[in-house]
């Protein structure tokens, strides 16, 4: 199968990640080692900590962003850039604690994360299904997969005019966007994963007169589960994008349609505290994924 | 029954076809294994000798001749034999329990808790069930790859090059322990390998195989009395004896070649 | 012989579905099951088609996007390569740089639309849109081929006392191609994705997701048809010819290790 979707994206996305990702750990871990030896002598073991070089590593990162907030803050006090445009970062967070207070950021958050899983949820699962079915059968292959493939090189925002006019302006419509975008990349994934099971465990299973059902639950699935869970990353980070989208179009309410409503009111802190709050929780979400999928794969070696 | 247990490989051929050339790789193998003996296959690389061990173990269904065990022709894997591959392969994402407990069926909880246990234990692999194969060491996969192969009580456990990966002081001491499974377990053992020592140490008689296509050579008794004592004058003379086969089979394809 | 046949069953396996939909279409269409403002006949398709090459528009608009896409993918893939080779040379810049670049990367990409549509209205809203999206897949694609340059060759590097830059255009250049390679590719097909997006949260200035916009609110559904399929193909088309020099250079190097 060979779909217009780049998934190798994501293994890229992991590498960079967990370069940064060691380069914390070790940040932290080369403390706590220290915590241990020095737990007596604080001023010590700070002085320690501090002169790490992975922590000082570390510390280098957070220099870009101060620089920025302090830029920002500099610039839109002596009003260098129009004032309506680039807001100082203090009133973005101002704005912010406002919107937890009044529970409008909550509401609209709720909102989108109901369209995101369950848009999710039906996309996903019909990916895994079909990329399961995929790849079991070979004839079932060669039937679906030149549909699929064609059904995807469509890129994703034309379907909108479509599904808008087949499912209205409300729920169904983003549901539906959303499930389009989660399908492709579990399709993909889970085919791709199950295809590539080694032979060899195969056989194992054949030795041992698996039966077809057991074969599939007991190797084929467990063996293509990092390859799974790549394409629940990459679901879920398009699902995510998607809602935003959707409701950059046609919605009432969510994080999305915040977003809008904040231009139209040209309240342009309300704009970028979405754009935050979205790009914050797209990261929470990759990173607990990220957990999940460590607890899980304990067996891979590292 | 007096089948039971016993081998019969007759007039086996297998040929594979890769793309529009065909390979010989078995030419007309017959070889009779009693039940509880252990048989050694010793050949040059690529002669045929883990193509055998699937043929006799069942994954390569359509072959010609004969394969009997216990009086019928076979078709197919079945329990009652297991294989220890060339690698390992144990599942990754199982512990070595679960790994173990892999092929049992029919059984029930506590049964298969127990077998699980005394069959780790069997391999010396004993405080190991919670941990899983990346952490284990080579001789350590290894003994539970026999392990799981053993936990359904096969009457032949096909060894196919199980010690090949390990160093030499490792591998004495494996061919300790697979003396002592095969002597409490009362099994057949039909083992792949390179060590010709190895196979003197561990065999009630050795298989020689030739290459392109694979044939039976020559088979070599060894009836010494065990344990076998590696440095003694009769051990070494099966050891000439084996090498023999081989230094024969190498001139005449250095003769061929020329 | 044989091998002529199972291809030519397997084409006919594949096209058994796509066929199953054609004839559906064009039966509940002609039959009036469905509604025709709903799921407009083939014929209407053909027609909008025809109307449309006929008095222009379908040519002008998809230039217009063809052009827009590659501006977007110029400056987004120049812009990646420039920060992902940065980032994969110095260890400097990688701890300072990467946790900023990953938080940003997280925020939607629809998302920055209506930031865009502030700053500069229009055309080069729309070209940084997609220059966003298309820079993201080559800044990850270089910096993993940069570092995982071999350090064999930089040692070479280091005997032969090679400038900072002789190492760049010696080593890691030619060493990190086939990744930056695979980078452009996804960013192309990234980039008609977020085009179509671009034209739809930032109307002006014409392109063929536009013409699909406005079909939908003509209620025009045979032009959207036509909008979409020509998206795809173009796209399809455009990435194609991307993973065709991306074959074409790893088989060539693949020979140069063959004959070396
Ligand atoms: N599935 C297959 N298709 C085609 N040829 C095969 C296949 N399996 C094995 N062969 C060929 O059969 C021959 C014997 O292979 P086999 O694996 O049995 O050798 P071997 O004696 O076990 O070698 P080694 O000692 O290196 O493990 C080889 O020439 C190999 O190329
Ligand atoms: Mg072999």
């Amino acid at each position: 199968m060979n779909l217009n979707h780049n998934y190798q994206e994501l293994r890229l996305v992991k590498f960079f990640h967990r370069r940064s990702a060691i380069l914390l750990s070790r940040a932290t871990s080369g403390a706590k080692e220290q915590q241990r030896q020095t737990e007596w002598k604080w001023g010590e073991h700070l002085s320690r900590i501090l002169n790490t070089q992975n922590f000082r590593g570390a510390l280098l990162g957070l220099v870009l962003p101060v620089v920025i907030v302090v830029f920002l803050e500099v610039v839109t006090a002596y009003e260098v850039f129009p004032p309506q445009l680039v807001i100082a970062p203090h009133r973005v967070l101002a704005t912010f604690i406002e919107l937890l207070g009044t529970g409008e950021l909550q509401s609209n958050f709720q909102i989108s994360m109901f369209r995101v899983l369950s848009g999710f949820l039906v996309g996903a699962s019909l990916g895994f299904a079909l990329g399961t079915l995929t790849a079991l059968f070979s004839r079932a292959e060669r039937i679906i997969s030149p549909l699929l493939t064609c059904i995807s090189q469509v890129p994703l925002f034309g379907w909108v005019p479509l599904l808008m006019l087949w499912f209205g302006i409300g729920e169904s419509f983003k549901v539906v966007f959303i499930a389009f975008g989660a399908f492709f990349p579990m399709l993909i994934n889970t085919f791709e994963g199950i295809r590539g099971v080694p032979g060899s465990y195969i056989e194992v299973a054949r030795t041992f007169g698996f039966s077809k059902v057991k074969l599939l639950r007991q190797v084929l699935l467990p063996a293509a589960v990092p390859s799974i869970f790549t394409g629940i990353k990459l679901a879920l980070g398009m699902s995510w994008m998607l809602v935003v989208g959707a409701e950059l179009i046609a919605a009432g309410e969510g994080v999305g349609f915040m977003i809008v409503w904040g231009r139209q009111l040209m309240q342009m802190d309300i704009v970028y505290v979405g754009i935050f709050v979205v790009g914050i929780v797209g990261y929470l979400m990759y990173l607990s994924l990220n957990a999940v999928e460590t607890s899980l794969m304990r067996w891979h070696r590292r | 029954m007096t089948t039971n247990g016993a081998l019969h490989i007759r007039n086996v051929s297998k040929r594979y076809r890769v793309q529009d050339s065909e390979v010989h790789v078995l030419d007309n193998f017959s070889l009779s294994i009693k039940p509880g003996e252990f048989v050694s296959i010793v050949g040059l690389s690529g002669c045929g000798k883990t193509t055998l061990l699937r043929h006799i173990v069942g994954l390569e269904p359509e072959y010609d001749g004969d394969i009997i065990f216990n009086g019928s022709r076979l078709d197919g894997p079945g329990l009652d034999r297991g294989i220890v591959f060339q690698d390992h392969r144990l599942f990754p994402w199982l512990t070595v329990e679960k790994n173990v407990a892999l092929g049992l069926v029919g059984r029930s909880e506590k049964e298969k808790g127990k077998l699980v246990a005394s069959h780790l234990e069997l391999v010396g692999l004993k405080g190991f069930e919670k941990s899983y194969p990346h952490q284990l060491s080579g001789g350590m996969s290894q003994r539970a790859a026999i392990a799981r192969a053993l936990v359904n009580q096969p009457e032949i456990l096909l060894l196919d090059e199980p010690l090949g990966a390990l160093d030499a002081l490792t591998r004495m001491y494996m061919h300790r322990e697979i003396e002592r499974i095969w002597q409490e377990e009362k099994i057949t053992m039909i083992m792949v390998t390179h060590d010709v020592e190895e196979a003197v140490y561990l065999s009630d008689k050795i298989v020689v195989m030739s290459a392109k296509p694979g044939r039976l050579q020559k088979v070599i008794p060894v009836p010494l009395a065990r344990p076998r004592d590696r440095a003694s004058l009769d051990f070494v003379e099966v050891k000439e004896a084996v090498l023999e086969e081989f230094m024969l089979h190498t001139e005449h394809h250095f003769a061929y070649s020329i | 012989m044989k091998l002529k046949l199972d291809k030519i069953k397997r084409i006919a396996e594949g096209s058994l579905l796509p066929l199953a939909i054609l004839l559906f279409w064009y039966l509940s269409t002609s039959l009036q099951l469905v509604r025709r403002d709903f799921i407009p006949a083939p014929v209407d398709v053909v027609a909008a088609f025809n109307e449309t090459l006929h008095d222009g528009t379908f040519v002008l608009s998809l230039s217009k996007s063809v052009v827009r896409v590659l501006k977007g993918f110029f400056f987004g893939s120049a812009a990646g390569y420039l920060l992902g080779t940065l980032l994969g040379m110095s260890k400097t810049l990688e701890k300072m740089v990467t946790p900023l670049f990953n938080a940003i990367r997280q925020v939607p990409l629809p998302a920055w639309a209506p930031v865009l549509v502030l700053i500069s209205n229009g055309e080069p809203a729309q070209i940084v849109f997609i220059a966003i999206g298309a820079s993201y897949p080559v800044v990850l694609n270089t910096f993993e081929g940069i570092t995982s340059v071999r350090k064999e060759y930089l040692e070479v590097a280091n005997v032969y006392r090679f400038s900072r830059l002789k190492t760049y255009v010696k080593i890691f250049l030619p060493a990190s191609l086939p990744s930056v390679l695979t980078g452009l590719r996804i960013a192309m097909s990234i980039s008609w994705m977020s085009v179509v997006a671009a034209e739809i949260f930032m109307t002006s200035g014409g392109g063929i997701g536009e013409m699909m916009w406005s079909g939908r609110e003509l209620s025009r559904m045979d032009i959207v048809f036509v909008c979409i399929a020509a998206i795809s193909l173009a796209g399809f088309t455009m990435t194609a010819l991307m993973r065709r020099v991306e074959r074409n250079y790893s088989l060539w190097r693949l020979t140069m290790k063959q004959s070396a």
